[in-house]
């Protein structure tokens, strides 16, 4: 079992007006790496845990240090939601996703788009890892167990 | 990293900028406008196992979805 704690982020009016007394809010962000092909590891990346994701997807601006010299090389497909325009490309490499001494081989999408970091969906985290925001605590916590394939 | 301290850190940096934390994310080591500067930096400053995040365009809250 991993156990990692949630991280701040800033809410988006300071203070909110729904939440005044709050300037900020604990989310699922964990320190992931990835890798293609034979490309050495990126650093830690702080990614999203979220399962309203079908895949997990990356910031094209981490392509270059991955050996993906065009991302547009990728298979393109293209996405609304996360974006703030809707139809914007995402393309598709095969990469492996390192949490911390646990990995996964999964087609992520990589766009010029996305606001953040990384978001770690459904497809290739969620099937890897039985996954709890336990908000019990301060912080929170995300809790990771492994699902062993057989 | 107090959470304070962190959120200090995200909201003085430059939209859509990328910023690195020391390895342990006690404090900011660098600055850059793209993932390979940011880690330049980070290196040049002495770390060589930052923690790299993206800063938002803006803090508009998102629900991920897709």
């Amino acid at each position: 079992m991993l156990k990692l704690q949630c991280k701040v982020w800033p809410t988006a009016a300071r203070p909110h007006p729904a939440f005044p007394n709050e300037q900020y809010h604990w989310a699922p962000i964990i320190n992931v790496r990835v890798v293609h092909k034979h490309s050495p590891p990126t650093k830690s990346i702080e990614c999203w845990v979220d399962s309203g994701s079908h895949v997990c997807l990356f910031h094209a601006s981490v392509c270059h240090s991955l050996g993906i010299k065009r991302v547009e090389d990728g298979i393109k497909e293209e996405f609304g939601g996360i974006f703030r325009d809707p139809h914007r490309p995402v393309y598709f490499h095969k990469v492996k996703i390192i949490v911390v001494s646990e990995q996964f081989e999964t087609m992520a999408g990589f766009s010029w788009d996305l606001g953040v970091t990384g978001i770690l969906g459904r497809r290739g985290f969620f099937q890897n890892f039985v996954t709890t925001i336990d908000s019990s605590g301060n912080p929170p916590h995300v809790e990771l167990q492994k699902i062993s394939s057989h | 990293m107090s959470p304070e301290a962190r959120l200090k850190a995200l909201c003085e940096a430059e939209p859509g900028s990328w910023l690195a934390f020391s390895e342990d994310e006690s404090h900011v080591v660098a600055h850059g406008k793209t993932y390979d500067e940011v880690v330049d930096a980070a290196e040049k400053a002495g770390e060589s196992n930052p923690v790299i995040t993206r800063i938002p365009n803006d803090w508009s809250e998102r629900v991920f979805g897709c």
